[in-house]
């Protein structure tokens, strides 16, 4: 994947970049609850600009809810999360943070490549095409870039919406259960994608269930019945016991 | 990003969805449709310009029209206000597509510049619906009035404008401001109160919505003030789409997914979908930890089943329970003293309250594959889970009577209210088993056979399975009729009463027995179909017709 900061870095419309002194994630006692049922008690927690976090807990656990709040697709029942200083959901965290969600979404009426298009510009990306179509190369999905994403199996709807959440800059990144439905080259692309992205300084908060990711990554945070069970080094900890 | 950049791309893609959407479109499918709505519209401008009639309003008519229009205008419009703050306390009135959540709402665009169309569009909607039915309104009563149409027609269609917009504008006033939904309801119910306080003219309280009303006799007679609400109207319209960029992501997101099954479930006249979507909407959702819990070996797998699925039913399920009962005695009441037509607001309200009460048997009917895959009949199953919903309706009606006898208090009433209140809610039961089962499925045979029958028959049974439901429903409500007609003629209005109850437990008994039967019948039905075909590819060497 080409830089996604760097690519962007001429446009003098678009700040993705945030301020580097600030935490990428700033949680503070946020909470969802469901009606009579807390999905998430109050969690506090601060990730680093630039680190790289994989969250586990078992279904149900609190992790997607704690995501989508950060993403601003949540209401929260109590506390706040802000995205390099800005408040989660505001119109200045949107251009910073991209969310893969776990259920993609798309316009029926509308291609890979239109889709593609529409989320680049409204990101103010011009030049897409030039990122674009290497990222659906990369995805393995270049052949259909003309064929509507609603008509294909989960998993080619999950690489299309992995390719419209690395089409456009971040320098936060929320992946919710990025694995499920992909294949092998496809696991092994989103990997890589997220390498790449971190490695050019970008937060990423992964939840997944997939034990061996977890093991790369350097920190773990496992949530249990909405808290937070654990928080460190997946190394020194049994990660089978935290899901 | 700049907001000319946000509006341009917005554009261009809605630009770029609607040609495709042009170039997609069956042409002959919208002519059908327009030829559709335009004879239906014939046909019911002919009955509505039957039943108004245009004689000249006697002097007495007329002071009621000043006396009781800007009152009763004014409950209109609390109405519609209150129905409005509820919906925006939902995250209503605005809903776009999953997709627009997803990736134009969550980009740093600007929100108002993005749901500015669909809010505008929703105003626009709302407010010209109301302008044109104002109008025809105006200008019926002008004709009525032997006076200059144009000024009624004109009052009439300010006020329908303001009506009409007025939904949509609380509503996005409401979520703008994230109104709490208990407040939305207090707010609401409040205002509706207080107006309808001011309907009775010797009551002399002063409705703080009257004045719209009071708008509708500006030909006659001109007060400034009354000016003062359309003026609001626009004011809070336009600060709701000011407000545009503070709505709840978490709101629409929730909409987006549910609006458009909503609107199909509405178009294919399926009312419990139309119930269950409606309860997503409002995210009501069942309780965790029940009301109460059975003793263990108490009842049946079936009955605990249903025992347990209302035991969880949510406060506010109850309470729309309880006012929808409410609905149904006022209905009655009105109907013993006179007005006919309240029969259908009862058997109405039994219908949507029996929708409510059969939560058990209907997500039985949902599971198709799950009731299948028991080592029971289907019918057998179903009719067993239709006792604990009709325990539930039963004792709502009784708390609807015992409501009922207690306002009037003489032993009459009390006899009278438990006669009717069994029926009503049974009837209404019934009609809700009924709308339920008919998305089900035939158990051995795929598919329906409804497609397969000539487009007449097909038309007719369409028609027919939407108004046998609500039929059935509102037979519950008549037996109050025969007990009026007996008390006008001086007679004991229970032995009448008692007669058609008689016939409404027949129709009831029906019902139950359809719902044991049903699977048997159609595919003995489906057997002499198919018998007939194999006869008629014997005689003539290929298969019937329309089959």
């Amino acid at each position: 994947m080409s830089d996604a900061r760097n690519d962007t870095r001429n446009d003098t419309r678009n700040d993705t970049r945030g301020d580097a002194q600030l935490p990428g994630l700033q949680i503070d006692g946020l909470a969802k609850d469901y009606g009579d049922r807390p999905a998430l008690k109050p969690v506090t927690l601060t990730i680093g600009a630039g680190e790289r976090v994989v969250m586990v807990g078992h279904n149900g656990s609190g992790k997607t809810t704690l995501l989508r709040m950060c993403a601003g697709l949540l209401d929260p029942t109590a506390g706040s999360a802000q995205v390099l200083g800005r408040a989660a959901g505001s119109a200045p965290a949107r251009r910073l943070l991209a969310y893969l969600g776990d259920t993609p979404t798309f316009y029926d009426d509308l291609s890979v490549r239109e889709h593609l298009e529409y989320v680049a510009r409204l990101h103010g990306v011009e030049r897409w095409e030039e990122r674009g179509m290497p990222l659906l190369e990369q995805l393995g999905i270049a052949d259909r870039a003309d064929d509507l994403p609603t008509r294909f199996s989960r998993g080619m709807r999950q690489k299309t919406a992995i390719a419209l959440g690395f089409i456009r800059p971040f320098s936060v990144l929320l992946v919710d259960e990025p694995f499920v439905g992909l294949d092998e080259p496809g696991r092994l692309a989103l990997m890589s994608l997220v390498d790449v992205a971190h490695r050019n300084g970008s937060t990423v908060v992964i939840a997944t269930h997939e034990l061996s990711y977890a093991a790369t990554v350097e920190r773990v945070v496992a949530l249990r019945e909405g808290e937070i069970a654990y928080d460190g080094d997946p190394g020194a900890t049994n990660l089978h016991a935290l899901i | 990003m700049t907001h000319a950049v946000d509006t341009a791309v917005v554009r261009a893609l809605r630009t770029a969805r609607q040609r495709k959407r042009l170039v997609s479109l069956e042409w002959f499918e919208l002519a059908y449709k327009v030829y559709v709505i335009a004879f239906v519209g014939i046909v019911a401008i002919a009955l509505i310009s039957n039943w108004v009639g245009d004689q000249l309003l006697t002097e007495s008519q007329v002071a009621d029209l000043h006396l009781y229009a800007p009152p009763v205008v004014g409950a209109v419009l609390a109405l519609i206000v209150a129905l409005g703050l509820r919906a925006g306390a939902r995250g209503g009135p605005i809903s776009v597509e999953s997709a627009d959540v997803q990736y134009l709402l969550l980009a740093p665009v600007s929100r108002r510049a993005a749901l500015a169309r669909p809010a505008a569009q929703q105003l626009r909607r709302g407010g010209f619906i109301g302008l044109a039915a104002g109008a025809v309104g105006g200008q019926l009563l002008g004709r009525r009035l032997d006076d200059a149409l144009i000024p009624w027609t004109t009052s009439g269609a300010v006020v329908g404008a303001v009506l009409g917009a007025s939904f949509a504008t609380v509503a996005l006033v409401a979520h703008v401001v994230r109104l709490r939904r208990w407040q939305a309801t207090m707010l609401g119910a409040a205002l509706l109160a207080w107006q309808c306080c001011s309907i009775p003219a010797d009551w002399n309280v002063p409705g703080p919505l009257s004045t719209l009303g009071s708008l509708v006799l500006w030909p006659s007679r001109v007060h400034a003030v009354d000016l003062v609400l359309p003026v609001v109207a626009l004011l809070l319209a336009g600060a709701g789409m000011y407000g545009l960029e503070h709505l709840s992501l978490d709101a629409l997101a929730r909409r987006s997914a549910l609006v458009s099954q909503l609107r199909f479930a509405v178009t294919m006249r399926d009312l419990r979908t139309v119930v269950l979507l409606r309860r997503q909407l409002s995210n009501e959702q069942h309780r965790t930890r029940p009301w109460f819990r059975l003793p263990q070996r108490l009842g049946t797998a079936v009955i605990r089943r249903g025992v347990q699925s209302v035991a969880r039913f949510p406060v506010s399920r109850l309470v729309r329970m309880a006012l929808l009962t409410a609905i149904a005695v006022v209905a009655q009441v009105a109907a013993f003293r006179g007005t006919t037509p309240a029969i259908v607001l009862s058997g109405l309200a039994a219908f949507v309250l029996g929708l409510e009460c059969l939560e058990p048997f209907a997500q039985e009917v949902d599971q198709t594959d799950r009731c299948d895959a028991l080592p029971h009949e289907r019918g057998w199953l179903l009719v067993r889970h239709l006792v604990v919903p009709g325990m539930v309706a039963a004792v709502f009606g009784a708390l609807g009577a015992a409501g009922a006898a207690l306002a009037f208090g003489t032993s009459l009433a009390w006899e009278l209210s438990f006669l009717l209140a069994l029926p009503v809610v049974w009837a209404g039961s019934a009609g809700a088993v009924l709308n339920v089962m008919a998305g089900l499925p035939s158990p051995t045979l795929p598919g329906s056979t409804s497609d397969l029958l000539p487009p007449e028959i097909a038309g007719s049974r369409e028609v027919l399975r939407t108004l046998w439901p609500l039929l059935v429903a509102v037979s519950g409500s008549v037996p109050v009729i025969a007990a009026r007609e007996a008390a006008e003629d001086n007679r004991g209005p229970l032995p009448p009463a008692l007669q058609v109850i008689v016939a409404v437990a027949l129709v009831v008994a029906g019902v139950v027995w359809w719902a044991r039967k049903r699977d048997e019948i159609r595919m003995k039905g489906r057997a002499l179909w198919a018998a007939g075909d194999a006869e008629f590819q014997a005689r003539h060497g290929r298969p019937g017709g329309t089959r």
